[in-house]
């Protein structure tokens, strides 16, 4: 059985080395009109391990990883706990839901300018960004998750025994933990995004300020290991929630 | 064991409620959906708004919250948690509690045996059958030793084959352990088979409450009648023990009957509409529990018809049921001749 | 069969007409044209105002504006243009980092950056460093960039210091940025110091101070051009030679041209709400006039030298890999060779 899963998990790499194989000819051969801009594979990842070495790369990385571990957290704990008392009290949800649903339809960066004026540019805005990034989205999927727990569980519970605030951490978080964990990876990746734009635009130092300066030297190796850079992290931070959710939640859902 | 009793009962569904349940009974409340049978357990249960009072042994507990009534209340969804094993469920009101460890283990250990869930518990819900959820819902319920057991259509969602074994095993545990229980159903055989006493509800309204013989033979009212099938209700002249599990009967005048019955004197049969086989020619041998009738009305519905016929010899009508396709297939009418088949085994009995 | 024939010679001739004007018929290619939104490309609009192009039988099938080395790279790559009056660091780093196959044929400036600032906040180059001060300053890569490298080399300020102070944004924008107060000073390329000045904020330091001898802007055009069409290069070099001619012979006549065609190139380029504010600051004759006369020294003249120095420059900032500076310069229409 798990020879057959290897193999099967194998398979799924044979793409991705295709697409590398054809990457690295496609630019040697110079085959497409745009090669000028392309480098192969191969420079892409020398350029990768030469910016490991010099500490570019990682010291931007940190930068990055730092905000994003930050607002991440911070707005996640928020999120969360603004949620639980909107999706188990009914008298705070219908008084906050109208002024949430104000403001979650606008997009994280939307609110850059005007944090700018308000905060400045230091490290506070980044994170204050990737905070409001990830606040609503986990505010609204607990609240889902805490209504959607159905009425039979908290009865239940009840004739059991249960006070309400033991039917909140015993029953409903649980339950509602398949909502919370989707919400919850989705705005990881979607924090890196953000943060990759805001640095982009505002802040000096981070991979997205990297791949702007790469930009102005014309740079496309660094441009390109920036974005894989973006990429595998956005993997590996949905990756780790999706993990943590299948553990806690997967003997029983 | 507490005396529960509802008095004056008001809220969106029941209507001036009133009913007693009796120390250690069981009592089936019967009724059609939406006639406010779960509504008057989650009273009790203290789970629904409700004007009125409840009495656990003649003291209020309209001001005692659910968690403190003390009742174990096994619901028509089974209501399992998913997210905790088959222990981890059972165990879960004294984890509550925080009861010590060791006597959790025990009395989990115990309920596990009692239901003969033992290799089950540390499965989850998702992998259970539809039988083991009901006998782990039920020593969930049973966990605390609670005064007073409530179950919601237990039966609901179970296939016909375990129905059967759970009915026997309740009745056993029930017996048992002596709790006060309220069952509901709005099946008439279920409630026959479970329940000391039944209580009909309908809109909300206790209809009757009384023996399953009580309320078959005597049904005090229109709906209870509708709602049991409008059984045919005959008195017996006479009643002679024939053997192997056989009596013989007389009705009307006199006519024999036979009845799967073995002591006693007969007081009524009845049976319902549906179990009685009609004829337009006389069938052929043995002619046991026949009769031969006329067609006096037909009460003509969309798929089931009612037909009334009248025994020549006797004075008794008796209400047939016939499918649509079978009627026009016989080409019945007013006024034929017809013969009347008596199901033997679904004749039901009233001793005196 | 007649009528047709008639039909076909009609649209033929009109055709004809239709490519030129004057009634001749132009042999040349088309070629693509980029020109900075500064002043640095005043010859250029000199050139294209008085027909200098047509003049010399050149089929101008595009002048445009472009505000970056990446897109003006880009734009090379993509045969979009073949030639571009630009500043010669980013044409570095476009041959060095983008390949992009280019010569550098001949020049049209020295200098021609500089540090406008704030004098109620700086009044020399230690104030920099003082806390609470922000350093307007392009991308890098940029000329304002490296010379804002320079200026710390040179007079020992503290790099780390100065860089946490720097806040990217381009040239336009480091002029609105002063006028509103979110910095206090900008490294910028001319004429927008010049245009600081008329607003009241001084010009700290200039290239030329930091950097004797400074290339500024150059003319570059692609390989391919050089290959097929050398005698299109020969007449650009000599149109260039010409503007900068006119520059020195009519300076208020050459101004009020760059000023005009400033003003349009600026509307061209720049996001709709800094071109709406940066129209509300003129780019007068005046300080085209001054700002080339006082801030640039405009040449054709290149001294290979110089590009080599700014090559190993680059190459010392991490900005590119070294490489002689012959691969990209190709000065024989500059020398009179060809």
């Amino acid at each position: 059985m798990n020879n057959k899963l290897r193999r099967y998990r194998a398979w799924g790499l044979v793409p991705i080395v295709i697409f590398l194989a054809l990457w690295e000819i496609i630019v040697r051969l110079k085959l497409i009109p745009g090669h000028y801009f392309f480098p192969p594979f191969t420079t892409v990842m020398k350029e990768f391990y030469a910016l490991i070495i010099n500490g570019v790369i990682v010291e931007n990385f940190f930068r990055s990883l730092v905000r994003v571990l930050i607002g991440f957290t911070t707005g996640s704990i928020a999120g969360l706990m603004v949620g639980i008392i909107m999706g188990w009290k009914d008298i705070v949800n219908k008084t906050l839901h109208p002024i949430f649903s104000l403001f979650y339809p606008i997009p994280a960066l939307g609110w850059l300018p005007i944090l700018m004026l308000w905060l400045g540019i230091g490290e506070i805005l980044p994170i204050a960004i990737i905070f409001i990034c990830s606040f609503f989205p986990v505010l609204y999927n607990t609240v889902t998750g805490i209504k959607s727990v159905k009425q039979d569980y908290i009865m239940a519970a009840k004739t059991l025994g249960a006070s309400k605030r033991k039917i909140l951490t015993t029953v409903v978080l649980p339950l509602a933990l398949p909502n919370i964990f989707t919400g919850l990876r989705l705005e990881a990746g979607m924090a890196w995004r953000v943060i990759i734009a805001a640095e982009m635009v505002a802040i000096p130092t981070g991979i997205g300020a990297l791949l702007m300066k790469a930009q102005s030297l014309i740079r496309v190796d660094i441009i390109i290991v920036c974005l894989m850079v973006l990429s595998l992290m956005c993997f590996s931070f949905e990756r780790f929630f999706l993990f943590m959710e299948h553990k806690l939640t997967s003997h029983w859902k | 064991m507490p005396l529960i009793e509802l008095k004056g009962i008001n809220n969106y569904i029941l209507d001036d409620l009133s009913l007693k349940i009796l120390d250690k009974e069981l009592l089936v409340l019967l009724g059609p959906t939406g006639s406010g049978k779960t509504t008057i357990l989650n009273v009790i249960a203290g789970l629904a708004p409700y004007k009125g009072s409840v009495l656990f042994d003649d003291s209020p507990v309209d001001r005692v919250s659910t968690v403190n009534r003390g009742v174990g209340y096994l619901f028509q969804s089974l209501a399992l948690f998913p997210h905790l094993d088959v222990a981890a469920n059972i165990a879960y009101s004294l984890t509550i509690k925080k009861s010590q460890q060791g006597k959790i283990t025990d009395r989990v250990e115990q309920l596990l045996s009692l239901m003969r869930i033992n290799h089950l518990s540390r499965r989850y819900p998702k992998d259970l059958s539809g039988g083991e959820k009901q006998r782990v819902a039920l020593a969930r319920a049973l966990a605390t030793s609670p005064n007073t057991l409530l179950l919601d259509e237990p039966l609901a969602s179970i296939d016909m084959r375990f129905s059967k074994y759970f009915r026997m095993e309740f009745q056993r545990i029930q017996k048992k352990l002596g709790i006060t229980t309220v069952y509901v159903t709005h099946d008439f055989e279920e409630a026959e088979e479970m329940g000391d006493r039944i209580a009909v509800l309908y809109h909300g309204k206790i209809q009757q409450v009384g023996t399953y013989d009580e309320i078959f033979f005597n049904p005090e009212n229109r709906a209870v009648s509708e709602f049991i099938g409008e059984p045919n209700i005959v008195a017996c002249s006479y009643s002679k023990y024939l053997g192997d599990g056989l009596m013989e009967v007389g009705i009307g005048n006199e006519i024999p009957i036979v009845i799967p019955h073995e002591s006693g004197t007969v007081k009524k049969i009845a049976i319902h509409p549906g179990h009685i086989n009609l004829y337009r020619e006389k069938p052929p041998e043995p002619h046991i529990n026949m009769l031969k009738g006329i067609i006096v009305d037909i009460d003509m519905d969309p798929s089931v018809f009612m037909l009334k016929v009248a025994v020549k010899t006797g004075n008794i009508n008796f209400q047939v049921e016939l499918h649509r396709e079978l009627f026009e297939d016989m080409e019945l009418e007013r006024g034929k001749e017809v013969f009347l088949g008596l199901k033997l085994k679904w004749i039901r009995v009233m001793n005196e | 069969m007649k009528k047709l024939s008639l039909i076909f010679s009609v649209i033929f001739i009109v055709y004809c007409f239709l490519l030129d004007v004057n009634g001749e018929c132009t042999e040349e290619p088309p070629i693509g044209m980029a020109v900075e939104f500064v002043d640095h490309a005043a010859c250029a609009h000199i050139a294209k105002h008085k027909g200098w192009f047509e003049a010399e039988g050149l089929n101008i099938s595009a002048f445009n504006n472009y505000i970056t080395g990446m897109a003006l790279a880009a734009a090379l790559v993509r045969g979009d243009i073949d030639v571009a009056y630009v500043c010669l660091i980013p044409a570095l780093s476009a041959y060095a980092n983008g390949k992009v196959p280019l010569k550098v044929v001949a020049g049209t400036h020295k200098y021609g950056y500089g540090l406008l600032v704030n004098p109620k906040k700086i009044q020399n180059l230690t104030d920099l460093e003082s806390t609470n001060i922000r350093i307007g300053c392009p991308r890098e890569g940029s000329p304002p960039d490296v010379l804002m490298h320079k200026m710390i080399d040179t007079y020992h300020l503290d790099e780390v210091d100065i860089l946490k102070k720097i806040v990217r944004m381009p040239p336009p924008k480091i002029l609105l940025a002063l006028k509103m107060g979110q910095i206090d000073a900008g490294f910028c390329c001319e004429q927008f110091p010049t245009m600081g000045e008329e607003l009241g904020f001084n010009v700290l330091l200039t290239a030329e101070e930091v950097w004797p001898d400074m290339q500024g802007s150059v003319l570059i055009v692609k390989e391919d051009l050089i290959k097929n069409h050398p005698g299109i290069v020969k007449k650009l070099v000599k149109i260039t030679e010409r503007g900068i001619r006119y520059i020195y012979e009519h300076p208020e006549d050459a101004s009020r041209i760059a000023a005009e065609a400033l003003t349009v190139a600026g509307k061209e380029v720049l996001p709709l709400k800094i071109g709406t504010l940066a129209s509300g600051m003129d780019i007068t004759p005046n300080v085209i006039l001054r700002s080339l006369s006082d801030r640039m020294e405009c040449t054709t003249d290149i001294d290979p030298e110089q590009i080599q120095k700014s090559i190993d420059y680059m190459a010392n900032l991490g900005y590119m890999k070294q490489f002689k500076a012959e691969e990209i310069i190709d000065l024989r229409w500059l020398n009179n060779e060809q």
